[in-house]
């Protein structure tokens, strides 16, 4: 392992929610939306975290910044551990620490001009308060985006998409951040500008030395901008590795079938899929033992009874661990 | 092989803030019987408009056809009325949406739902129409479809919410399909099942498709044919072996660029860090330029593209390769 004490460290977190069922709320059941979940992420790198929909990466990244609060778990960001600070400290703790979300449509106020959208997050961290400095941080921040000087009198309305992530994007920035979770910040644009994102987020971790968690469905973009990649299933991470790693040598049977399902660019691509039987087991009643059995191809009897632990494989000429939650993957 | 469906100068026109505005123009494609005709494009490039203006789906008041042909079995189906195109609708054409949960009625059981479809169109008794139901809702690959048949939509994950919807489709035993994005509100390992129950299902039954979708990934893997649109207009067509190894259109050439390809398991090392997209943005229908449509966001634009749209030419006879532009680009190495 690095020798650098990593900048987000992550030890068992787990989060559930309440779910009330049957007339008068009475039965009350719980969803594991994150259950057990440790990962390092080190400084100028990005992981990303990769999942279907329901798995907890979600979840996962606002419990990181305490947009929700755990229910057990710690999450030490630079050597500080979050879980520990009032609200208020919090506060000034997430100058560094910010969010990119999915839809760039909601999460901009319809109502507030991009000069004010820019400019909230410099007042409440108390930055650039001066009003000459802080107009021309935030056309700094404008051109780091790509977007033009006159954007700054207009609204959210009268972008397209791809731009309104640019400014969901300056506004992560205006504070200067190190660490930005991004939250599926693609997947509601189309694709000849998703590129255009994808090439802007990873210009500006080049030069910014910004740590990114990578959250997305998208298999081929997070293996195109990942260093590190996590497979979440059902609130567990299943299987991590570097990226090249394990998109050429999956070893969970879930990530097997994950990529071998993605359609390739090439018509005449013979490949086998593998097609999984049935759908996600429904998180209010887990299976028990490994969550992924009864869709798995290779279950045994010890799948239904006992819960794989996430261990490395110790793949051979890997340096960094390859870690899978599966009893068979060698 | 016969064409089972010629769409023919479609142009088709909504009512917006300012006016009328074509969302379709001057689009011509036919399907071959038995294949799939995949429509690919952007958001609000008329690929949907295309399917709605087929169905006779427009709607009333607000979308028109303002032009164009489309061919059904030797009909014009444009000039149909209504009440012909119902019995058009479901009996020989029949369409399945991308939200399985917003099309689905969320207060009826999903046997009571394909049970109407069925009695809409057949002269069944009741027993007929609920073995029938059973059948289908088998056929499409849900399990236990004798109890499903009495569960509600919301008891129902996206993937079996789709597969009820393409259970509807199928009740009458239509010629051609028109799944408009059936997969993309689906999980990636959903939407490998899904896609291969279409391709099932088509080969079982003969069906002729015509699939609407963004991702290339789906068209190179359920295409025989394609169809690129870019502003309400289709800019590159062929069979898909030719769009993907010899694309000629300099946004055909984007989209392929743009998107990530996943590393070649043999090849030693990682692609380019860089992905090639396509800059600017669609332009606005109100504000379409003179000329070529692709004009600002494209690296080969001169002059000319400026003067007059170029027109949708055959590039190689022998394939039926046709594109929408002026230049004969250079050799493509993706």
């Amino acid at each position: 392992m690095s020798m650098t004490p990593p900048l987000l460290s992550v030890r068992n977190l787990s989060k559930s929610f309440q779910i009330q069922r049957g007339l008068l709320g009475r039965s009350v059941s719980r969803l594991q939306a994150v259950d057990g979940v440790s990962f390092d992420l080190f400084k100028g790198e990005t992981l990303g975290l990769v999942g279907e929909s329901g798995s907890g990466k979600s979840t996962l990244g606002r419990c990181l910044l305490r947009l929700m609060e755990a229910d057990s778990g710690e999450v030490v960001f630079d050597g500080i551990h979050l879980s520990q600070l009032s609200a208020h400290e919090m506060r000034s703790m997430r100058k560094r620490m910010q969010i990119i979300f999915q839809d760039p449509y909601s999460s901009l106020n319809p109502r507030m001009t991009v000069k004010d959208i820019l400019s909230e997050p410099l007042e409440i961290h108390g930055l650039y308060r001066e009003r000459n400095l802080r107009e021309k941080r935030i056309y700094e921040l404008l051109d780091l985006c790509g977007l033009r000087r006159e954007s700054i009198q207009k609204y959210p309305h009268e972008f397209s998409g791809g731009q309104r992530q640019r400014i969901c994007i300056a506004r992560a920035l205006a504070v200067e951040p190190d660490f930005i979770v991004c939250d599926e910040p693609v997947s509601a644009l189309d694709v000849s500008i998703q590129a255009q994102i994808i090439n802007l987020l990873q210009d500006l971790q080049k030069d910014l030395g910004l740590t990114y968690l990578f959250i997305a469905h998208d298999l081929k973009v997070v293996e195109h901008i990942s260093s590190r990649v996590a497979v979440m299933y059902f609130g567990k991470i299943v299987e991590s590795a570097d990226a090249d790693e394990l998109y050429r040598n999956p070893k969970h049977p879930y990530t097997q079938a994950l990529l071998s399902s993605i359609p390739v660019l090439d018509p005449d691509a013979k490949h086998t899929k593998i097609v999984l039987p049935g759908d996600p087991p429904s998180p209010l009643s887990p299976p028990m033992g490994c969550s992924f059995h009864k869709r798995c191809i290779k279950a045994q009897a010890v799948c239904s009874e006992k819960r794989p632990n996430l261990d490395d494989l110790k793949v051979q000429g890997r340096v960094k661990p390859h870690l899978a939650a599966c009893h068979f993957a060698k | 092989m016969s064409s089972l469906l010629t769409v023919k100068g479609l142009s088709t026109a909504f009512l917006a803030d300012r006016g009328w505005m074509n969302a379709v123009e001057d689009v011509s494609f036919q399907v071959d019987s038995g294949k799939t005709l995949c429509l690919v494009g952007e958001s609000g490039c008329g690929k949907s408009a295309t399917a709605l203006s087929i169905m006779g789906l427009l709607p009333a008041g607000n979308g028109k056809i303002t032009a164009g042909h489309i061919f059904y079995s030797g009909q014009d189906l444009v000039h149909f009325s209504n009440r012909k195109m119902r019995e058009i609708r479901g009996r020989e054409i029949a369409m399945i949406f991308q939200e399985p949960m917003t099309s689905l009625n969320p207060v009826f059981t999903i046997g009571n739902q394909v049970r109407e479809a069925i009695a809409l169109h057949e002269d069944l008794s009741r027993s007929e129409i609920r073995n029938r139901t059973v059948e289908l809702l088998k056929q499409v690959g849900l399990s236990s479809p004798e109890k499903r048949v009495d569960d509600y939509p919301h008891q129902l994950s996206g993937g079996m919410r789709q597969r009820v919807m393409i259970a509807m489709a199928l009740s009458c035993n239509p010629k051609i399909l028109i799944a408009d994005e059936p997969t993309t509100a689906l999980d990636v390992t959903v939407q490998a099942q899904i896609l291969s129950l279409l391709k099932e299902l088509q080969q079982k039954l003969d069906m002729t498709m015509i699939l609407i979708t963004h991702d290339l990934g789906v068209v190179a893997e359920m295409a025989h044919d394609v169809a690129v649109m870019y502003a309400g207009q289709i800019v590159e067509s062929g069979p898909v072996r030719e769009i993907f190894k010899n694309p000629s259109h300099p946004y055909t050439r984007g989209l392929l660029q743009s998107v990530p390809r996943l590393s070649d398991l043999n090849s030693p090392a990682r692609k380019s860090t860089r992905l090639q997209a396509i800059p600017g943005i669609v332009p606005s229908l109100h504000e379409l330029p003179q000329g070529c449509r692709f004009q600002d966001r494209c690296s080969y634009v001169g002059f000319d593209c400026k003067q007059s749209m170029p027109a949708l030419n055959v590039r190689s006879k022998k394939s039926e390769h046709s594109v929408r532009c002026l230049r004969e680009l250079k050799e493509w190495t993706p």
